[in-house]
């Protein structure tokens, strides 16, 4: 600023403003442009990391690495199938998806839709308070609680009931007491819960009040606006609140090691214990020496978890974008609620 | 009442205070008294790696040590035996740690031009724990019946080959709910090499590690992990390092010697388990079923790697001061934590390994001549 003497009145604000634009501007995009490269190189080099660590793990075993079943890390007899970790955690994940996607949904509802009165401000406060509580807590209350509570109670209550149905008992019949894929995929949708939830009531908040009106106007009970008109409004906001529960499910260690058993089965009971991906990374990683192929097997895990996670992720992005698209442009406003909440997490 | 809401963290923050000076002016005064029985030397700080096992004693051992040399900070990190062993080999730590000795493969990656001792510092044991009830005395077992539980071959506990053991104990008609360790872990491998041993079913369709491929069971991670499984289980049975038995309030089986005598862990059978013991220690050293009267058969040890050419004179002295004081005074502190002392005669011969350390070719004595 080498200007002389007193710039007119009116100029003075101006003068400034374009300058600190023409320098202001680039420098942002700059940052920022640096800023998102870096996290796309950061992604690359771990994913070079697990792949470069798995590599001896993918030469050896190859296909048979991810449809085996048999995990021996014994020196000798090395041998590393990860099919019981990819299904334990699946089937986890599917449990906690079943049962946190109706209870997140409604809860939300309640919140947001029902006029709930004095309960509403306590109970968001409380589904919020669970996100706070630590996944090793969590872990700590499913084996000294939940494990017991499971085994004496639940299990052989469940399998003495819905366990006589003739396909679906299957699923539950009783395997005698110790951890299990069910017991870890109700820690999860425990957990996952509040990131339902909380995604929920913001794509329900967004929900345009003319169409509730609207509903309102043809003569229909408050249950009949949210089922016709808040809940198909909401839904690829509702899908990408799945999608973001279920990305947590997949990755949770602690709490799941806890209470799964962790042992390698394949059985089509969920009282049977079980085995995830994360779980056995965190079980096995800290003793596993480099010596055989057992340390290479677990960074081909973590590549694998890492692939799925990503793969789940866009899955999700197509979705809500599908979703979105397929009820028209009145919900422009539910897919940007959507995907902002998506790219927060 | 406001007064005395607004007085009460003053209070705190005085006893903190007053907690605080005390602490500082009794670390004080103690160095300042140690410092002169300990000829003047002050020690300085150490940094070792490896067997979670060692970690309690070691901690107990260098917080003892600090009264001799105040200096002597130790830095354990219990990162388990492998991780001990690769940091000893890069050597980024002054000692590393491991329960089971040096591998071929392992000696051969060690730097060329170095020299290295490594001896065992004390003893442990590993113990089969059940939860039965109504089972007051001690479970007797042997071997065979031991392995044939981890294998799923007797799944109840009124199986004959447990009741004929045990005559006169009422067993139920109980299924035998199997935990063990998911993480890996030395204990695993102390305890599956036992089984090895006895069974050759076991040898051959498991064999030893520190992580398995376990027939039966499901996996709880760590000794606590394994504890209470059992503990929440009726019928629950699996194995323990012995320190963390003894606090566990579970059935401990007396476990069946090689000469026929069935043996309950305790510290003076364990000790009596390195009574086989003598140096080098090899790759397949072991003191698993020694041949000595009243040893406990599935009993371990763990083992320090020093390199014996040194160049820190500070560093090579307090190797030397903090190890002879460890096999020495420092083996009698082990009961305090359930470890087993070293057969004093072997304990002698350790420290004869520990005085091959040196300094650029001049060997270090011991500070302080001790027990």
């Amino acid at each position: 600023m080498a200007t002389i003497g007193v710039p007119p009145h009116a100029d003075a604000p101006a003068a400034p403003l374009t300058r600190r634009r023409r320098f202001g501007d680039p420098a942002f995009r700059w940052t920022t442009l640096v800023v998102s490269v870096g996290l796309v190189v950061m992604l690359a080099l771990l994913l070079w990391v697990l792949a470069d660590g798995g590599w001896r793990a993918i030469r050896e075993f190859g296909l048979h690495f991810v449809i085996g079943r048999d995990w021996n890390p014994v020196a000798g007899r090395e041998t590393y199938g990860a099919l019981p970790f990819i299904f334990g955690t699946a089937v986890t994940s599917l449990i906690a998806m079943v049962l946190a996607m109706p209870i997140g949904v409604g809860v939300a509802l309640f919140l947001n839709e029902s006029g709930a009165g004095w309960i509403k401000n306590p109970l968001a406060v409380l589904v919020d308070l669970l996100a706070a509580i630590p996944s090793v807590v969590y872990g700590l209350w499913g084996l000294f609680v939940l494990v017991p509570l499971f085994d004496h109670t639940v299990e052989p209550w469940l399998s003495a009931s819905v366990g006589k149905v003739p396909v679906l008992g299957g699923l539950f019949r009783y395997q005698g007491p110790g951890g299990d894929m069910f017991t870890a995929g109700v820690i999860l949708a425990i957990m996952i819960l509040p990131i339902v939830t909380a995604v929920t009531r913001e794509v329900v908040s967004v929900v345009s009040t003319e169409t509730r009106e609207a509903a309102m106007a043809l003569g229909a009970t408050r249950y009949e606006t949210i089922r016709l008109g808040v809940l198909p409004t909401a839904r690829p906001g509702i899908v990408g609140a799945g999608m973001l529960g279920l990305g947590r499910a997949l990755g949770e260690t602690i709490a799941v090691a806890l209470v799964i058993g962790n042992s390698t089965n394949i059985s089509a009971s969920l009282f049977k214990s079980g085995y995830t991906i994360p779980a056995v990374i965190a079980n096995e990683f800290r003793e596993a020496t480099s010596a055989g192929v057992h340390r290479s097997a677990l960074l081909f895990l973590a590549l694998l978890l890492v692939l799925i996670a990503l793969g789940m992720a866009s899955v999700s992005r197509l979705l809500v974008r599908r979703t979105a698209r397929l009820m028209g442009d009145d919900v422009a406003a539910q897919e940007e609620a959507a995907s902002s909440t998506l790219g927060l997490a | 009442m406001k007064i005395h809401r607004f007085a009460r963290p003053a209070v705190i923050a005085a006893a903190a205070l007053t907690l605080v000076a005390a602490a500082c002016s009794n670390t004080s005064s103690t160095s300042t008294s140690s410092g002169s029985t300990s000829g003047g030397f002050q020690g300085t700080a150490l940094n070792g790696a490896g067997s979670t096992f060692a970690q309690p004693l070691y901690q107990l051992w260098s917080q003892s040590f600090l009264q001799k040399e105040p200096d002597a900070q130790i830095n354990y990190q219990p990162i388990g035996s492998g991780g001990g062993i690769e940091q000893f080999t890069a050597e980024t730590v002054d000692f590393g740690a491991t329960d089971v000795p040096l591998q071929s493969d392992e000696i051969g990656n060690l730097p060329p031009n170095q020299n290295y001792i490594e001896f065992p510092t004390a003893l442990g044991a590993v113990v089969f724990a059940y939860n039965v009830q109504g089972v007051d005395t001690p479970l007797k077992l042997d071997g065979t019946t031991i392995s044939d539980i981890f294998l799923g071959n007797i799944t109840k506990w009124n199986d004959a080959e447990i009741t004929s053991q045990n005559p006169g104990v009422n067993l139920p008609d109980e299924s035998i709910q199997v935990v063990h360790r998911s993480d890996e872990s030395g204990t695993t491998a102390v305890w599956t090499g036992w089984l090895s041993a006895e069974s050759p079913e076991w040898a051959s369709k498991v064999g030893a590690d520190k992580a398995v491929q376990w027939p039966v069971g499901t996996g709880a991670s760590g000794n606590d992990g394994v504890a209470s499984g059992i503990s929440q289980t009726d019928g629950g049975a699996g194995y323990l390092s012995y320190d963390f038995a003894v606090t566990a309030d579970l059935g401990v089986a007396d476990i069946k010697a090689p000469d026929g005598d069935y043996v309950a862990p305790s510290i003076d059978s364990i000790s009596k388990a390195g009574g086989g013991l003598t140096f080098p220690i090899k790759s397949d050293t072991t003191i698993i079923n020694s041949s000595t009267k009243g040893a406990y058969p599935v009993a371990s040890t763990t083992y320090v790697l020093i390199y014996t050419d040194q160049t820190d004179q500070s560093i090579a002295q307090t190797l030397v001061d903090f190890w002879t004081w460890s096999l020495t005074d420092g083996q009698s502190q082990t009961e305090q934590i359930n470890y087993a002392p070293l057969p004093s005669d072997f304990a002698k011969d350790a420290l004869k390994e520990v005085a091959k350390i040196n300094v650029n070719g001049t060997p270090v004595t011991p500070t302080s001549p001790t027990g």
